[in-house]
């Protein structure tokens, strides 16, 4: 489904030249639950922003499902992104000034989704992520749990194949992380593919696949039976 | 019918920014609604002496050319001398039209000063029993074609009695007093109301020497009390002669070195040609001020919005993270620019129009507040947008070039 060939970034900022990605080659099945590990400045934010076209890659062919994603212009990759990525923060990324129905609405607005339907698909994905009673709080007054399960059904609610997490654990204790990665396991289930940022080992562990990155190159592919 | 919704909730969600980030917000507001009162009051200076121009034109065209002043520069014209002087030249064939505006501390013409008080330009005065008046003879009355609408006709009044002085009086008046009333006053004398003036009539401005740069020279006499006199009684006369204006200058020059007095004389025609530079180099003053003005407002405004941006950048990022398009994002900075635009608007509006009201309280000068929403209100209103667009160019040059991952990277 994901397929990435002699993938490279190369920052310019201040006229130093960085290279975040020196040529990665990398596919990812349809339905996977991948785990992405690396010490701090391996690489990994960046390699996960250009799966989800949030960044362009320097060089290299990204194609998804057919879609030549590194030859896309700038409308066709965001309509891209819009149709096939959603996204989870390390830091949950919610708007404080709306309830969290209000934040769960948002990718729906985006989409042009009906009303009666967004009611409907909010519900469901406020069920499944057990926050139904949270509603109407605003993420100001929720625990960090609480917070990333909100930001877990808004990605939800957009109904793209592919959800992306950056450290989605990070911010939060090792109870709240385990429970929270059972979340993700079973959204996993529900048949999204669900890659996952993070430096914790103990988290990679709890997904299928664990792909190691150091200093922009992929150093192990390790798939659990 | 899906993007009418977008849009919809586009347009809330910039309120709801407005609304829930007031104080961010408000140094913005506050300063676009001081330069709309700035630019207001540019304006407002601007169009009040073009509006002054073209009533002097007016003025000067309806066959006032030959009109002007005689100030007594040593205040002898009050006194038996003065009025030696003033019959000299009357009978002599100098000048025949003469007439002054004039205030009268008075006891019995109380009603008249009850219905006059807050509508004249000595606004000071408010308080007291003055009564401002115009003093003429018959021949200026009769030079102005001031329209009398109800009361006798000047060429039948009976002027055989000297102690009785005849009044003719606004439309203001017309319901409050009674067509023929006599007032009879301490001193011999008694004022009679001999008729109405039609709805707003008009007279030169009787202060004009002193005020036809800054206001207008035609005056409206709604609130007028005319009083028919022989002779004013003051320093500051208002003349006109047929014959020619040099010369009538010369011979009034004369007859009071004769009598032992300096005086000044003016022509309607010389005062407003040195008005008319005085106001080019005001107008030009304004013009630059006026430029400075919208220069800083969009300096500021800029960097205020850019400030804004940044601030907002993370929520931004999570709009084009969960789907919504730059052209959402540009939609909603719209969206709020206007509400800050009305915000401003009716923040700055209610305080030009009061500070206006105030300024030009007198009736000479209340005719700049109706400058302000004729003519004002729809250029400052442009401004006001212009002014606002042109800030936002750099910032939203700022936020289409700022990539995604740098709007939500903390
Ligand atoms: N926007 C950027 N500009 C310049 N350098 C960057 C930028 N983002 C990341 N980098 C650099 O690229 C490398 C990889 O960064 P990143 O992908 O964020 O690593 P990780 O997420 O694994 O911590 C680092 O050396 C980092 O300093
Ligand atoms: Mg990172």
């Amino acid at each position: 489904m994901i397929k990435l060939s002699n993938i490279t970034k190369t920052y310019k900022a201040d006229g130093v030249e960085t290279n975040a990605l020196k040529g990665i080659n990398l596919t990812i099945d349809s339905g996977e639950m991948t785990a992405i590990v690396g010490t701090s400045g391996s690489g990994k934010t960046t390699l996960l922003n250009i799966i989800g076209a949030m960044d362009t890659a320097s060089s290299g062919q990204y194609t998804f499902n057919e879609i030549r994603v590194t030859e896309l212009n700038k409308n066709k990759f965001r309509e891209f992104r819009k149709d096939n990525i959603s996204f989870v923060f390390q830091h949950f990324e919610l708007m404080t000034m709306y309830d969290v129905y209000a934040n769960v609405e948002m990718p729906l607005i985006a989409r042009d989704v009906p009303r009666r339907e967004r009611k409907k698909i909010i519900s469901q994905c406020l069920e499944k992520l057990q926050i139904a009673d949270l509603a109407s709080k605003y993420p100001n007054h929720l625990s960090g749990g609480q917070q990333q399960r909100v930001a877990i059904a808004r990605a939800l609610a957009a109904d793209t194949k592919v959800l992306l997490a950056d450290e989605p654990t990070g911010a939060l204790d090792n109870n709240t992380s385990n429970t929270l990665m059972k979340v993700f396991n079973e959204i996993r289930d529900l048949g999204k593919t669900v890659i996952i940022v993070t430096h914790d080992m103990n988290i990679a562990r709890q997904c299928k696949r664990i792909i190691k990155i150091d200093d922009g190159i992929i150093t192990e592919s390790i798939e659990k039976s | 019918m899906g993007v009418c919704v977008r849009n919809l909730k586009l347009l809330k969600y910039s309120f709801s920014n407005v609304a829930l980030h007031l104080y961010r917000n408000i140094q913005y507001i506050l300063t676009l609604s001081l330069s709309i009162i700035l630019i207001s009051f540019a304006f407002i200076t601007f169009f009040g002496l073009n509006s002054a121009y073209d009533a002097c034109n007016r003025v000067l065209s309806a066959g006032m050319k030959n009109s002007g002043t005689i100030r007594s520069l040593d205040h002898k014209l009050i006194s038996d001398k003065g009025l030696a002087f003033l019959d000299e030249l009357q009978n002599q064939d100098i000048i025949d039209s003469f007439g002054s505006s004039d205030l009268r501390g008075n006891d019995i013409l109380t009603d008249l000063v009850d219905t006059q008080r807050g509508h004249t330009q000595n606004y000071g005065y408010e308080l007291s029993k003055v009564l401002e008046v115009l003093t003429m003879n018959p021949a200026l009355f009769n030079f102005c074609n001031i329209n009398i609408d109800e009361g006798e006709r000047i060429s039948n009044l009976d002027f055989s009695d000297e102690s009785l002085i005849y009044l003719y009086l606004g439309h203001a008046y017309k319901n409050k007093v009674e067509l023929g009333k006599t007032y009879q006053s301490n001193y011999n004398t008694s004022y009679k109301v001999a008729g109405f003036l039609g709805k707003d009539s008009q007279w030169i401005n009787p202060n004009i020497a002193l005020l036809f740069d800054s206001a207008k020279p035609t005056y409206n006499l709604d609130y007028a009390v005319i009083m028919l006199i022989k002779y004013p009684n003051t320093d500051s006369i208002f003349f006109n002669t047929e014959d020619n204006f040099e010369e009538t200058r010369k011979l009034i020059l004369e007859a009071a070195k004769a009598h032992g007095f300096t005086v000044a004389v003016g022509s309607l025609q010389t005062v407003y040609d040195t008005a008319s530079t005085d106001n080019e180099i005001l107008a030009d003053y304004i013009k630059q001020l006026t430029g400075i003005v919208l220069l800083s407002s969009i300096i500021i405004m800029s960097c205020l919005s850019t400030v804004m941006i940044y601030y907002n950048k993370a929520q931004y990022g999570i709009f084009l993270a969960v789907g919504f398009s730059e052209q959402d994002i540009i939609k909603m900075l719209v969206f709020e620019m206007l509400l800050k635009i009305l915000l401003s608007l009716m923040l700055a509006f209610p305080i030009a129009r009061f500070l206006s009201i105030n300024w030009f309280a007198g009736a000479e000068t209340s005719f700049i507040n109706d400058i302000m929403w004729d003519k004002t209100f729809p250029i400052v209103l442009a401004v006001a947008f212009l002014v606002t667009l042109v800030s936002w160019i750099i910032p939203i040059t700022i936020f289409k070039k700022t990539p995604v991952t740098k709007m939500i990277m903390r």
